[in-house]
């Protein structure tokens, strides 16, 4: 559901799915966690495929902003 | 007196068929007012069916949820009913509510780093919810919950917002008012 890039010191990960929702929130924070754990601790998050994005999915940004943010980096979302 | 919904919809609780129901209401809205309703309007009215329908997959623990739409001129009214399980929280944990639960103070659904989600009890069976900003200087993700966020997002959006339950007939209504203006 997500497609990685490194682009010197970020991350850059699109989201594919069309809906960023509780159907697939919890596998994107596992997928996120797991590409933070292995380079860059800056995330740039690109949703321009994503029409819509719930409460759940929102959690999990969250989530993911302060697993990077305890490893002295950020997320940024467009 | 009865009156007719504009739009009726029966949704189906599953995460898959939330983008098909809002390209559905998005259809029906410009339909009738036209492509010149605002889009912010627009936007906010797709926020509080997504979490609606979110709320209907994620609690009421049955298959389906009705959806009813009337079109005014200054607001358009959002009705969704379903025969589930009951709105539930520790300050209201069971409908009726108990006189030891009815209180002229508000209940404190949802407290966050921006923002507080309140329910006023109505009656016995029914509350409506307001949000009031407080903003904490440091930004504390410890205070960030899960439950009722989506809760808070459609009080957000709506000018008004209310939980009834019917227990003759199991029924739970959540109505939500959008301006228009």
């Amino acid at each position: 559901m997500i497609e990685v890039q490194y682009i010197n010191d970020y991350t850059l990960i699109t989201i594919s799915d069309s809906q960023a929702n509780l159907q697939n929130a919890e596998m994107f924070r596992i997928e996120v966690l797991k590409v933070l754990d292995t380079r860059n601790k800056n995330l740039i998050i690109d949703f321009s495929n994503v029409a819509y994005v719930d409460s759940t999915f929102l959690s999990v940004l969250v989530a993911i902003l302060k697993a990077a943010m305890k490893e002295g980096g950020d997320v940024a979302i467009f | 007196m009865y009156k007719a919904a504009n739009f009726s919809y029966r949704f189906l609780n599953d995460a898959d068929n939330i983008l098909e129901f809002l390209n559905e209401v998005t259809r029906a809205v410009l339909s009738h007012y036209g492509e010149a309703i605002p889009k912010l309007i627009l936007s906010s009215l797709k926020h509080l069916l997504v979490e609606s329908m979110t709320n209907s997959i994620k609690h009421s623990g049955i298959m389906n949820c009705n959806v009813s739409m009337y079109f005014e001129n200054k607001y358009i009214e959002i009705i969704k009913e379903d025969d589930g399980k009951p709105f539930t929280h520790h300050l209201c944990p069971q409908w009726p509510l108990s006189d030891d639960h009815i209180t002229d103070h508000p209940l404190l659904i949802y407290k966050g780093n921006m923002d507080k989600l309140l329910a006023k009890v109505e009656s016995p069976c029914k509350i409506s919810f307001y949000a009031e900003t407080e903003i904490d200087t440091e930004l504390d993700f410890e205070k960030y919950q899960l439950r009722n966020f989506g809760l808070l997002i459609i009080t957000k959006c709506s000018k008004s917002f209310t939980y009834e339950y019917f227990p003759e007939k199991n029924i739970n209504r959540f109505s939500m008012i959008l301006s228009l203006e």
